[in-house]
């Protein structure tokens, strides 16, 4: 009788069987959480237009994420539009047609750059924090206290968190640029000494009222998403404390990920 | 009271980001122009490059209206515009797309047209349509600069090309080497003589300065003793006249008379025989002069180098000359102004200033397009302006032929003159205006030179001669093509301009 020694993997073989075999894993996390967000947003859907509506709930998630983020995204779009108008000024001037600054920057704002800030901003600020709040919830079993007392979780936490981030970045994009265009105006006429009415007659002539709408469409795209995207890793976080950490650092990634992907499929179907 | 504070502060926010909203879209559609507050005219364009919805319209550097769509038909870029209500449009308008910046930026300059023509209805079209303006016509422009350059250097290669003009070239590099070092030979000759006759001037006046400091007392007492022998002589003279003139009883005073005279004309004498002496020895100016053949000779070089230097200064020729033509088809004269430079009798230089009735002819592209659908009419219009034209040439003479090239009349050219009967009578030919659009062939003329008198000349011929007669549209005037040519000049060089110059002098101001 003969036996066989199954032979043993070298070293190197093992490594690349761990890589695809953590390619693979991270392939299926990242299909699943997509799955997970959209079965989430449609469940949130329904649940938002079912009784009883939580009107407390709701106004308090607006004011945490809208009027809560109003300094950091003022104080953010000031800048932005400052610098912006400082670089291109710098560019145009070698062309001579520093009048074109005013439009470059009012187009660049409202087309993308104060959806996408906006965003971003409220997922550093809001978003983790939703993200927290609600894994804390879930690990210490607040979640399932809910479920006991015949409150469906998702329409008592999650739908009025959604719809914050659906309405406030909007809202909070306006607000970008209306500082971000003021910082441009202030940089431009008075430190660069171009003309205020060319910086504003050509700001109008290029400027349509369509890329307001666009910023706009795409902030409440930005805001659904990080709202679902936080919510998502959040209510369904586990491991204790620890999990609840890897799930907001899950969440900032994903979602900051999301906005620039979204950004640039908006984008592409708008133009 | 509590439970009002978190709506009304999200309340605030939404009312300020709607606020935001309806002021950015306030602003951004009032740089638009509505339908209500304008009329939509098209054209036909060639190339829409560089123009973009939302790009002005602009009457006089004022925007009236903007680009409202972009389509293509065709091969062709349909062009919707919409104009400010109010704006006076005609249909015999005219649009031209004009660059607005080096970055490619197009703007479109509209005329509204004549009160002669229809209003303009709502829909209607523009026909009249130019572009390539701006930027492009700048490079068009320098284009055919650069192919009339190249012109002129692939005559100058056919020419020069080859082994006999290699040998030309040979030759006149040779020449022109040895010029060169005559030259620097003479230049350095020169200074160096120059240096010789200043230190010798120097050295002269140094001279004159020594004598009238240092010998001003010799010169003194030579003059006072001239001074002395002209009153002796004039004594001894008043005395011989006594002596001839007086009794014998005087004789003796007279003799004594004499002796006293005598006596004078002794000092006389030695005073005489002092000076011949001082002169002798080369004490003295005089003396200096006389003795001193090194100072002598330096003198001698002085006067040399100052004749040879004002010989060489008289050599380069200078002859101005004036002439008029008239241009038998064109109907009006010709005239000009030149300067000619002649270093040497074999090579000149030719400076003319020419004011030519045929003008400056650019060129426009114009599309014109059909009332219906079709192609459309491309127009090539040619715009005459009125300018001086500038010759610039050199000029070198072997034998009975003298070749000539560089500017004429504003364009790059070349030119031979064939001279006859002492250049009583001279054949010109020029060969100018290779690429200028209007003419199909280069412009070649002939003249027929013949020196009347010591400074006057007739000439005729006959101009462009290979091209076939183009008018302006507008104006009937000839702008290419064949034209004879007869009138005279004269001329003066300036031996002549030195004695008008002495018989009636400089005017001062």
């Amino acid at each position: 009788m003969t036996t066989e020694t199954p032979s043993k993997p070298n070293r190197l073989t093992g490594a690349f069987v761990q890589s695809v075999e953590g390619f693979g894993r991270g392939l299926i996390d990242v299909i699943a959480t997509i799955g997970g967000v959209v079965a989430l947003g449609l469940d949130v859907f329904r649940w938002s237009v079912r009784r009883p509506y939580r009107l407390h709930n709701l106004f308090t998630q607006l004011d945490f994420v809208g009027v809560g983020s109003i300094f950091i995204v003022g104080l953010t779009g000031s800048f932005t539009g400052m610098v912006f108008a400082l670089q291109t000024s710098t560019a145009f001037a070698l062309f001579d047609a520093e009048s074109l600054v005013g439009p470059t920057v009012a187009l660049t704002l409202t087309r993308e750059l104060s959806a996408v800030f906006a965003a971003l901003m409220v997922t550093m600020r809001a978003g983790s924090a939703m993200c927290t709040e609600l894994g804390t919830m879930r690990v210490s079993e607040q979640v399932d206290a809910l479920e006991t007392m015949a409150v469906n979780p998702v329409q008592y936490l999650l739908v009025p968190r959604v719809l914050a981030g659906l309405f406030m970045v909007p809202a909070l994009t306006m607000l970008f640029n209306t500082t971000g265009m003021t910082g441009a105006y202030i940089v431009a006429v008075f430190g660069l000494g171009i003309s205020p009415g060319t910086f504003l007659s050509r700001t109008q002539q290029w400027m349509a009222p369509w890329d307001v709408y666009e910023g706009l469409i795409k902030g409440a795209i930005f805001g659904l998403a990080v709202a679902l995207i936080c919510c998502f890793k959040g209510y369904n976080a586990s491991g204790g404390a620890k999990g609840v950490g890897q799930a907001t650092t899950e969440a900032m990634v994903a979602s900051a990920l999301s906005i620039f992907i979204l950004d640039f499929i908006v984008g592409m179907m708008m133009h | 009271m509590k439970k009002l504070v978190t709506p009304f502060r999200v309340g605030l926010l939404v009312i300020a980001a709607g606020a935001f909203l309806i002021t950015f879209v306030l602003f951004a559609t009032k740089g638009g122009l509505s339908d209500r507050d304008s009329t939509q005219v098209w054209a036909y364009f060639r190339d829409a490059s560089g123009l973009a919805v939302r790009g002005r319209v602009q009457i006089a550097g004022i925007p009236v209206g903007e680009i409202s769509e972009i389509t293509l038909e065709g091969t062709r870029a349909k062009v919707w515009l919409k104009i400010r209500k109010g704006v006076d449009v005609r249909q015999d308008a005219a649009v031209t797309k004009r660059s607005e910046s080096l970055l490619g930026d197009y703007l479109l300059d509209l005329n509204p047209g004549t009160e002669q023509a229809p209003a303009m209805e709502n829909g209607g079209q523009i026909r009249r349509v130019i572009d390539t303006q701006g930027v492009e016509a700048v490079f068009e422009s320098l284009s055919q600069i650069t192919s009339d350059i190249q012109q002129v250097t692939g005559a100058l290669r056919e020419v020069l090309g080859g082994e006999k003009g290699a040998g030309s070239l040979e030759r006149i590099v040779e020449n022109m080497v040895r010029l060169s070092d005559s030259v620097d030979a003479t230049v350095r000759r020169n200074t160096d003589r120059l240096d010789t006759i200043m230190a010798n001037v120097e050295g002269v006046s140094s001279d004159v300065r020594a004598i009238t400091q240092s010998n001003g007392a010799d010169v003194g007492r030579i003059v006072n003793n001239v001074e002395m022998i002209t009153k002796d002589v004039r004594e001894v003279l008043g005395t011989v006249k006594n002596i001839v003139g007086s009794g014998e009883g005087e004789f003796k005073e007279s003799v004594s008379s004499l002796k006293q005279t005598l006596g004078r004309l002794d000092n006389t004498l030695a005073n005489l025989e002092d000076i011949t002496r001082k002169v002798k020895d080369g004490e003295g100016a005089a003396g200096a002069l006389l003795t001193d053949e090194q100072l002598g000779q330096r003198v001698t070089e002085a006067v040399t180098d100052i004749s040879d230097f004002a010989t060489r200064l008289t050599t380069l020729q200078t002859e101005v000359g004036l002439f008029s033509q008239y241009l038998v088809s064109q109907g009006a004269s010709k005239n000009g102004l030149s300067l000619r430079l002649i270093p040497k009798p074999d090579k000149y230089y030719l400076l003319e200033i020419i004011d030519d009735p045929r003008g400056s002819v650019s060129t426009q592209v114009v599309q014109t397009n059909p009332p219906s659908d079709g192609d459309p009419v491309i127009q090539t219009q040619k715009v005459t302006k009125e300018s001086f034209k500038v010759s610039l040439q050199f000029a070198k003479r072997y034998y009975f032929t003298t070749l000539r090239v560089g500017l004429i009349e504003s364009t790059g050219g070349v030119g031979a003159d064939l001279h006859f009967f002492d250049d009583a009578l001279t054949l010109k030919m020029d060969a100018f205006n290779f690429t200028a659009d209007e003419l199909r062939y280069p412009r070649l003329r002939a003249t027929l030179r013949a020196q009347a008198f010591d400074h006057l000349f007739v000439v005729a011929g006959m101009d462009d001669i290979i091209n076939a007669q183009q008018r302006d549209t507008a104006t009937k005037r000839l702008i290419a093509g064949r034209d004879f040519f007869f009138g005279a000049g004269f001329f003066f060089t300036d031996d002549d301009l030195k004695s008008l110059i002495t018989a009636t002098g400089i005017p001062a101001f």
